[in-house]
């Protein structure tokens, strides 16, 4: 199982938008609390996991490769 | 809201790290940096990263987004005040989850871990108890409900006294180093998570970070009654204190020693929650 490193990337920044909006939408009113912690529950481990997979991943190499033995 | 969740989990691993800490100060060590537990996790989540050729893919990347996913969700109903009863239900959960781990890794010493984390259930046991006497006390099983009885009648550490006790004891069988940590044995490796590693164990760090202040902000939520953050914050260092020299001055019990003592609660608690019925609802 390979993962190119613009495909986490991608998945990072999706992850961040829905925590972020979905943080700044509830502070302002526009959608209560259970529907805002149900998208941070689902966007939160998503980002962190692409976050530490983004930023181990070389800038050279095409893949990374989580797969060892 | 992210960035309380992001504060609470490095507040979490902070936690851990204060305990670790003072266990090693205790045992006449000079330990570790009490930021130890975050650096551990930016580590991890530098190191190279792997899934075992023996473990499911799917559950072994899947096990992960869950643990954290389950401690968010509390995180949540912690700050809406809301069901004890989900709270509870999440701690249950985390029990299948570390299960999960330790079967998804194909390992035989995440196996074995697995297999402990379904054994130690039986630190639950008091916490229904637990919960249970506080449901006779307050009519409620809402967090903001029960924070609101205190307000009133004081706090419920001093009116449940046995229920505060026995609930210490359900989060010191959730803690690093203590009596009825056997799920992480040294004979077992790293149990349930051996086979975790990289950036798989650094999501793990941040489940723990965020689990210990659920579960802190709880105990004082449900036996201290409302308080500020900076009492908040300050009333977790103090649990957290004494949990470590709860954990510095024992040892790790045998998994069966482990269970029978929690059984033994179990049934001092049980007494006790009949008396509380039949004294408070006669």
């Amino acid at each position: 199982m390979k993962m190119k490193r613009t495909t986490v990337v991608r998945i990072f920044w999706a992850g961040a938008a829905v925590c972020v909006i979905a943080s700044v939408l509830y502070f302002m009113g526009m959608i209560p609390l259970p529907l805002c912690a149900a998208l941070l529950v689902v966007a939160f481990p998503v980002t962190i996991l692409s976050l530490f997979f983004c930023w181990m991943a070389g800038e050279s190499g095409g893949d990374i490769p989580f797969i060892g033995y | 809201m992210i960035a309380e969740l992001v504060l609470a989990t490095l507040f979490g691993l902070l936690l851990l790290g204060i305990h670790r800490k003072l266990i090693a100060r205790i045992q006449r060590r000079p330990g570790p940096p009490i930021w130890q537990e975050i650096l551990h996790m930016l580590k991890f989540s530098f190191k190279t990263t792997w899934i075992p050729k023996t473990a499911s893919p799917v559950l072994f990347v899947g096990v992960v987004l869950i643990a954290i996913g389950i401690w968010t969700a509390a995180f949540y109903v912690l700050v809406s005040g809301g069901s004890l009863l989900v709270i509870l239900g999440i701690y249950m959960l985390h029990k299948i989850v570390e299960h999960g781990f330790g079967l998804s890794s194909g390992s035989p010493y995440g196996k074995y871990g697995g297999v402990r984390s379904v054994i130690s259930a039986a630190s639950e046991i008091p916490l229904f108890v637990s919960v249970a006497v506080i449901a006779v006390y307050t009519r409620s099983l809402d967090l903001s409900a029960i924070m609101q009885y205190q307000q009133v009648h004081g706090p419920l550490l001093i009116t449940a006294f046995p229920a505060a006790c026995a609930m210490f004891l359900v989060i010191l069988s959730k803690m690093p180093f203590g009596p009825f940590s056997i799920v992480e044995a040294k004979e077992l490796v790293s149990g349930y998570k051996t086979e975790h590693f990289g950036i798989w164990r650094a999501g793990l760090e941040i489940c723990n970070g965020l689990k210990t202040y659920v579960l802190l902000a709880v105990f004082l939520g449900v036996f201290i009654g409302p308080l500020s953050l900076p009492w908040l914050l300050l009333g977790m260092i103090l649990m957290i204190v004494l949990l470590a020299f709860a954990c510095a001055v024992t040892p790790m019990m045998a998994p069966f020693d482990s269970v029978t003592i929690q059984m033994l609660v179990t049934a001092l608690m049980l007494v006790y929650a009949a008396a509380v019925l039949l004294v408070v609802h006669p």
